[in-house]
This record gives C-alpha cells, sequence and structure tokens, in this order.
C-alpha cells in the first residue's frame, strides 16, 4: 500500500491496486460521523461506439446508454440496491458524465456492509427487456424536464457549436428517441466492456480505518470471477486541430424573460494526462481569474457598464480528451454581452502580461479555496480522476497552484485563448424582438 | 459557549478540530412585515457588494482574495413568523497556510466595517450602487420565474396562505417593490435594523475563544428594546381542497400540494413527523417515490417536505400533464395508506436509520452548527445529539398513524403545457 503524507494539511492518502485490476485510495479524516465512497468507471456518454468485450467489430451504441446503464443498475431481480443501503441507514447515488459513471454512498454507519452492497451491486448487472422498457418511461421524464431547463439548453448549444460531429454534442441522457433503441443486450455489452476492475476506481474517505477497509474490499473482489481484461477499444470522431469545424454563432427561441447567452472556447490541443493536466487545469483557472475573477478590472469595467451583472459565470470543463471554456450571463443585448467577452479573450495581455502583484493575490485565493474543499468529503472524492490526473488527490494542488508563473499563463492564454476557437450561442426570449 | 454582548445581542462561539476553516455568521432577525421584505433583500445585496471601506466590488474581492479566498455572502431567508438577514464569512485557518496572518481576527474586523460602515453619505447609500443593485435584484426576482419548479413552489405558496401576505411573499421580495425604496429610504431602515433586529453571531472552528470575545466585546451594540419575536406562524386549517392551475409553454407539468399539518419544531408530535414525512414522501424509501415514481412510472420527481415553523406539509411532482388526476389520486391513496398502518416495521427501522444518517452526516458540515444555534436561540430550547437520536429511535407506528391523521390536502397548484387538458 502507497501512504503520502501530506504533512501541511495534516492528512494522509493510501493507495493499492488490487489482484483483479482495481485500483483503491482511502482517505480517512479525524472528528468526520460521515464516510463516502465512490465507485467509478472510466465509461460516459461520448464512448457510444467500441468493440464489445469477446467481439472483434467496433459497433456504435444508442446516445444515452452509459446513463441509462447507470440507471438499471440500481434494479436487481428481487430488490433494488437503493433499498439495501436504506436498510444500511446510507444514502446512495450515482452520476454520469461526459467520460465517467460513478455510483457512491455515504453513512455514518455500517461501513462494511454498504461498501459490499456498493462493490455488489456494481458487480451483478441484471437487465431485463420489461425492465429496460419500464426506465425509458423514467429516463424520458428526465430528457423533458432538461429540455424546459434554459441553462442546460445553453450549454449543450454551445458544446454542439464546439464539438459539431462529437458524441460531446448529445445530452449525457441521450434523446427520447436514442434511448427507445436501447434493448437489455446493449445494456450487457456496455456493461462486460467497461465494467472490468482494471477500468474502475474506489475511493472511500471519511470516517475510516484504512487497514480494515481494504481487507474487506480486498476479500469482496477476491470472492468473485472476472475475465482476462480485454484492453478496450473506443472510437471517438477527432476534432479539427485549426478549429475549422466549429459553428461560430447560433440562437434559439425559448419562453424564458431575459436572454441568456454564452461564450465557448474550444482546447485545441491535446492534454498531457497525469501533472501537466494538473498544471494546466490550475493554470487555466489562475488565467479566468485574471481575465474575468471579481479582483480583475475587466468584471468591474463589464459590471459598471452593465454588460454584466450577477448571473455572469464561468466554467472550465476538462476532462480526459477534450477542455471547453464557457462564458455565459443573461443579459438584456446578447450582442454586447458576446462582443464584451470575446474583446477581453483576444486582448488577454493586458490583463495578464506584468501583473505580477494580481497573480500573487488570486495564488492565495486559489490556495485558500483548496483548503476549504479539504473540508467536503465530497470535494475530496469527487475531484480524483485517475484517467486524467494519475494518483494526485486535492492535497497536491496548493503546491501546483503556487509553481505558476506569469510565463505559464501567457504559454497556456497562447494556445488556448485563439478566435478559431471561440463560439457564440443564445437564447432569445421568444415572441420578442 | 455563549456571551451576551448587549440585551437581544448574542455570541456563541462553537470550538472544534474538525475543520480546516473558521466561520462567522451574524443573523439579523425581525418579525417578517410585507413592507419591510423586498427592503431586507435589497440590503442584503448592497452589504454583499459594498462598503465606505471597499467602495466597488474590485476593492471587496481584493481584500476577500487577500484572506486566502475568504468566502463572503450575505442572503435572506424566513422561519415561520421571523425574517433573517444573514452575513457569513469563512476564512481558511492559517495554520493549514504558509502564512502567520491572523486570519480570523481579520474576518471579524471586516465584518464590522461590513456592518458598521456602508457605502452612504449623508442619510442615503451611495445612489449609483442602489440603482444598480436594485436593478439586480429586480432582474434576480424576475429569472426566478424561468425555474418552473421554483415557480410552481412559489404558486403553491401564495395559495397557501391567502390570509397573510407577509406568509405568500418570497423572502427575497417583490419585484414591484423596488420601484419605490429610495436609497435614503432604504438608508433610514438600515438604522432601524441594527438598532431593533435580534442580532446572533455564531463562530464556529479552531480559534483562541478569549481573544474572539474581546474583539466582539469591543463593538458598540446597543441594548435592543423590542420583544423577541415568535418562533412559530399557524397555518389556518381550510378543511377543503383548492387547485388552481396555469398553463405555460413547457413540456414538463408540475403539481404542487399544501397540506395543513399541525405540528411544531420539538412539539409532542414532531419526532413522529420526522418519520412520517420520510415513509410519504421524504427520502427514496417512501411511498412516494416508490409508486408514484418507481412502479407507476407516473413522475420524475415526487417528494413531500415539511414546514415545521409554520404547520404545513408539502408535496411536488414532476409529471406528464395528462396523468394529472391519476398522480393526484395516486398521492391521496399513499396518504391514506399511512394512517391505515399499512407499513411493515422494518420500513419503519430503516427510515429511522436514514434519517439517523442525515442528521449524523450533518455534523461533518461546519454551517450546521450555525443554522442550529440560530434555531434553538429562536425556540429558547436546545436538545442534545445524544436526545435527538433517543426521540427519533421510540417513534412507533401508532404514533406515525396518529400524526398522519393530522394531515389536511388544502391547496394545489398545477402548472402545464396545456396540450394534455385534464379535467
Amino acid at each position: 500500500m502507497k501512504v503520502t503524507n501530506y504533512e501541511q494539511f495534516n492528512e494522509t492518502s493510501y493507495q493499492t491496486k488490487l489482484a483483479n485490476g482495481l485500483t483503491v485510495t482511502m482517505l480517512p479524516k479525524a472528528g468526520y460521523h460521515k464516510t463516502y465512497a465512490v465507485f467509478t468507471t472510466n465509461y460516459g456518454s461520448i464512448n457510444n461506439t467500441f468493440v464489445p468485450a469477446g467481439e472483434t467489430e467496433m459497433r456504435r451504441f444508442p446516445d444515452g446508454i452509459a446513463h441509462f446503464l447507470e440507471h438499471k443498475m440500481f434494479e436487481k431481480a428481487d430488490h433494488d440496491a437503493f433499498q439495501t443501503f436504506g436498510k444500511y441507514g446510507a444514502s446512495a447515488n450515482a452520476f454520469t458524465s461526459f467520460t465517467r459513471t460513478s455510483y457512491l454512498f455515504s453513512a455514518t454507519r455500517n461501513l462494511k456492509e454498504n461498501l459490499e452492497t456498493l462493490l455488489d451491486f456494481v458487480q451483478a448487472p441484471y437487465f431485463t427487456e420489461k425492465t429496460v422498457e419500464k426506465e425509458k418511461g423514467i429516463i424520458g421524464q428526465e430528457i423533458e424536464m432538461y429540455d424546459d431547463d434554459p441553462s442546460w439548453r445553453l450549454y449543450f448549444g454551445m458544446i454542439g457549436n464546439l464539438y459539431p460531429n462529437h458524441p460531446l454534442q448529445s445530452d449525457i441522457a441521450g434523446t427520447t428517441d436514442s434511448i427507445a433503441k436501447i434493448t437489455a443486450d446493449d445494456l450487457y455489452s456496455a456493461y462486460r466492456t467497461f465494467y472490468h476492475p482494471e477500468n474502475m476506481t474506489l475511493f472511500v474517505v471519511g470516517k475510516l480505518d484504512p487497514d480494515e477497509v481494504l481487507s474487506w474490499v480486498t476479500a469482496n473482489q477476491a470472492a468473485k470471477q472476472f475475465d482476462a481484461f480485454q484492453p478496450i477499444e473506443t472510437k471517438i470522431p477527432a476534432t479539427a486541430t485549426d478549429g475549422h469545424d466549429i459553428i461560430p454563432y447560433r440562437s434559439i427561441e425559448m419562453p424564458v424573460n431575459r436572454a441568456k447567452s454564452v461564450v465557448g472556447v474550444k482546447g485545441l490541443n491535446p492534454i498531457e494526462p497525469g501533472l501537466p493536466a494538473l498544471k494546466y487545469r490550475a493554470g487555466v483557472n489562475v488565467l479566468l481569474e485574471m481575465l474575468f475573477g471579481d479582483t480583475s478590472k475587466n468584471y468591474l469595467r463589464l459590471y459598471d457598464q452593465g454588460i454584466i451583472d450577477d448571473t455572469f459565470g464561468y466554467d472550465f470543463e476538462l476532462q480526459n480528451g477534450f477542455d471547453f471554456l464557457t462564458f455565459s450571463g443573461e443579459t438584456d443585448d446578447p450582442a454586447a454581452f458576446d462582443a464584451a467577452i470575446i474583446d477581453v479573450l483576444e486582448n488577454w495581455q493586458t490583463a495578464v502580461l506584468d501583473q505580477t502583484e494580481l497573480l500573487a493575490t488570486i495564488k492565495k485565493e486559489m490556495i485558500g479555496r483548496i483548503v476549504f474543499m479539504a473540508n467536503s468529503l465530497e470535494a475530496i472524492a469527487n475531484r480524483y480522476d485517475q484517467k486524467l490526473f494519475g494518483q494526485a488527490t486535492i492535497f497536491d494542488e496548493p503546491g501546483v497552484i503556487d509553481s505558476l508563473s506569469l510565463e505559464d499563463l501567457a504559454t497556456i492564454a497562447k494556445q488556448l485563448l485563439t478566435s478559431q476557437a471561440i463560439s457564440e450561442y443564445q437564447i432569445r426570449p421568444s415572441g420578442k424582438n | 459557549m455563549q456571551t451576551q454582548l448587549a440585551k437581544g445581542v448574542q455570541l456563541t462561539t462553537v470550538l472544534s478540530h474538525q475543520f480546516k476553516t473558521n466561520q462567522i455568521i451574524i443573523n439579523f432577525r425581525a418579525p417578517i412585515k410585507r413592507a419591510d421584505i423586498t427592503k431586507r433583500a435589497l440590503l442584503a445585496n448592497l452589504l454583499e457588494t459594498s462598503s465606505a471601506d471597499y467602495p466597488d466590488q474590485r476593492a471587496l474581492a481584493h481584500a476577500l482574495a487577500g484572506m486566502y479566498g475568504a468566502a463572503f455572502g450575505a442572503g435572506v431567508s424566513r422561519k415561520g413568523p421571523t425574517h433573517n438577514l444573514q452575513l457569513s464569512i469563512t476564512v481558511p485557518n492559517e495554520r493549514y497556510l504558509a502564512t502567520a496572518e491572523p486570519l480570523t481576527i481579520q474576518a471579524i474586523d471586516f465584518l464590522i466595517k461590513i456592518i458598521f460602515k456602508p457605502l452612504a453619505q449623508d442619510g442615503h447609500f451611495d445612489e449609483p450602487t442602489f440603482k444598480r443593485q436594485a436593478t439586480n435584484l429586480k432582474a434576480s426576482i424576475d429569472s426566478v420565474a424561468d425555474d418552473k419548479q421554483y415557480y410552481a413552489a412559489q404558486k403553491l405558496n401564495e395559495a397557501l396562505f391567502a390570509a397573510d401576505v407577509a406568509q405568500q411573499i418570497p423572502s427575497y421580495g417583490v419585484a414591484g417593490d423596488i420601484a419605490a425604496i429610495t436609497a435614503s429610504d432604504l438608508y433610514d431602515y438600515y438604522q432601524k435594523l441594527l438598532a431593533e433586529d435580534q442580532i446572533d453571531i455564531i463562530m464556529m472552528g479552531d480559534f483562541d475563544e478569549p481573544t474572539v470575545i474581546d474583539r466582539w466585546q469591543a463593538v458598540d451594540f446597543r441594548n435592543r428594546l423590542v420583544a423577541r419575536p415568535a418562533a412559530f406562524y399557524r397555518h389556518q386549517n381550510e378543511n377543503t381542497y383548492t387547485e388552481t392551475s396555469e398553463i405555460q409553454a413547457l413540456s414538463q407539468a408540475k403539481l404542487n400540494l399544501g397540506y395543513d399539518f399541525p405540528v411544531f419544531y420539538r412539539d409532542k408530535h414532531y419526532y413522529a413527523a420526522l418519520v412520517f414525512n420520510e415513509l410519504f414522501g421524504g427520502s427514496p424509501l417512501s411511498k412516494l417515490f416508490m409508486n408514484v415514481r418507481e412502479k407507476a412510472s407516473l413522475a420524475y420527481y415526487a417528494s413531500s417536505s415539511l414546514d415545521t415553523f409554520r404547520g404545513v406539509l408539502k408535496v411536488s411532482a414532476g409529471i406528464d400533464g395528462q396523468n394529472h388526476d391519476q398522480v393526484l389520486k395516486i398521492i391521496a391513496a399513499q396518504l391514506t395508506a399511512i394512517q391505515q398502518g399499512n407499513f411493515t416495521d422494518e420500513l419503519v427501522d430503516q427510515l429511522k436509520l436514514g434519517l439517523i444518517n442525515d442528521f449524523e452526516s450533518s455534523l461533518d458540515s461546519q454551517r450546521t452548527f450555525a443554522i442550529q444555534a440560530l434555531i434553538d436561540d429562536l425556540t429558547q430550547q436546545s436538545v442534545s445529539d445524544a436526545d435527538w437520536l433517543k426521540q427519533i429511535q421510540a417513534v412507533t407506528r401508532d404514533q406515525i398513524m396518529a400524526v398522519a391523521q393530522l394531515v389536511t390536502l388544502n391547496n394545489g397548484f398545477f402548472l402545464s403545457g396545456g396540450q394534455h387538458e385534464s379535467n
């Protein structure tokens, strides 16, 4: 077991890889009442074309299958995993992102039983045509709810602009048409391909004893049979590195009171996993803070001009294989909003070069934020992403932030903030001009 | 530890090594009045974004970033008949940083400046700042209607509390009030708030208690001459069902139901009501979740919640509009089933475990201690963790059935896309 001490934080992490390939990470938190465990497979909404385990040909599966599989995993022949967690007083959940599916619980009692429940329900698939059909109604409702949500439509509208020929642009849950095609056999194919322990991680944080947890997990896994791991072949269409496939502008109408607009920037260069990815994420976040954060001159200027208000926000999405920025807000004049954001992006030099003092302040702020996250079991567990950042935990981040120089930021900005990578998407109130 | 800083002004300090941050929360509490709600919401916005020492948001943001990303915020909320304007600041504990700066003391000084030195002159708030925040508040209130789930909940609230306009409107105010408020009106109201509101200061974390108490005692808080506000508002049972409906362009319909439920925080039915709510619609094991969502596939969400400071129970469901009548029927059947004892002891044990899990988990959030300190002061009573657990464990099936008898459906609000008209 690999033991890492984070002296500054008075925390220790424990990591190991089991015989069946499963990576287990544990982080005990003194004084906590709760334990939070996340069981994750590197399988998300973008992985819908792959060679199923035991087959030799690439096959295309319906959009939304990873999310559908997540929903169906809880239901078994004679019970529901939620009930089992309920019996042990845990609250359980699951979520699917573009690249990962995670199953989780949090509990203050019965840790052993809850851990076993988590491992067992995810490792014992049970799908029938009947239960698959029934789920279509529930997920159909979920999709409809998101269809009515302007923020969701705005976000996916932008992704559609940036990645027009890529599975990223379809909703994580799929569409009512695509999920109608999903069969129990499809779910088994996806399950066998992506749910091998070698492609999964278990992260446990909170009230726990690492030796005890590891012995429970090891025994549980040793009692199960798994086929030899077959390296996963997936097909994700390449996107143009010069950005020529990006749709520069689209707008739709919806019944909203105020227009919403988003400016997006697509990362055109591949990001190397591990420490470089961790440094890239920290660097982009510092850069964004310098350009648009509430300590920046731009923010105050745009706020005072009424171009942005408290609804303004930005987000940096970095996952294994892609990254993009979004800047969004409500506005009475979407064209002016977009123009102002793009102006700042294209003239990033004025806000970054020679700003030694601002950089020092922002570093303080970002390091402080990591201390905040160290209070949250969920933040500690959910920021862990083995495929993207290797074994790094949040306690590795302050050192990375501290190492950033203005030159690092300029290098990132030059690569990322290029005009051909920028796009706009707007939602205008229906029936108004 | 509790320290009285003046009559009606109380400091609570809670020491714990569990968290890597220190948190300070100040609550200004007053009886909720229709005329004051929007003013208080606007004040929260002004205090959050400006002060004489930090005249614009950038200056304020720099001060916070310099305190290692201190999180500062202001907000408003309702608890029964009480309106609460809250300021809060959280700072990293300096022992986890490469710095010797006394961040916790800096945070107290920051809050004192925010409260006592607002951006104002000659008896009015700074005009440009005031105007901008008034515009922003109006925009944010208008936008709430875009969140259909929230909108439906608010319309139900209006119907449930038709008897009292101060209970009808949201704690963040009404857009239509804003135009009539001037920078000097609001400044006058703020002086009144500073003199008359009950003030609770709660500090939670790992700090030197005497130093912190000294710092607060140096502030000139005046004695409050106003009586303590009542803890509860009692909803009037109408004994009949009235449904209002509205049609908007949307694909998923919302059905929100409001019930009279005269059970109040920590009264004799309180713990049974907590278990009842888990059984009815408050958990994934509940009757609503299992029967409306899972078994009948009729809803994406269907859940219930309690307001034990006003004596009401609410149900909200996201449904296909054409299923309105069927959903209404199934929800009623779940309530009847509980009243008739149609549930297993095993399920009750699980629900209790779930409540205990939520309760113990909440002890891992720093904010919980501030919320509890506020409620304890409102209700003038406190319960130990051990006693809370004992009370939940002691709830019997008879008590759950009895408390279910107290539920009376009063109001419904149905928001639909209109294409599936139901009768």
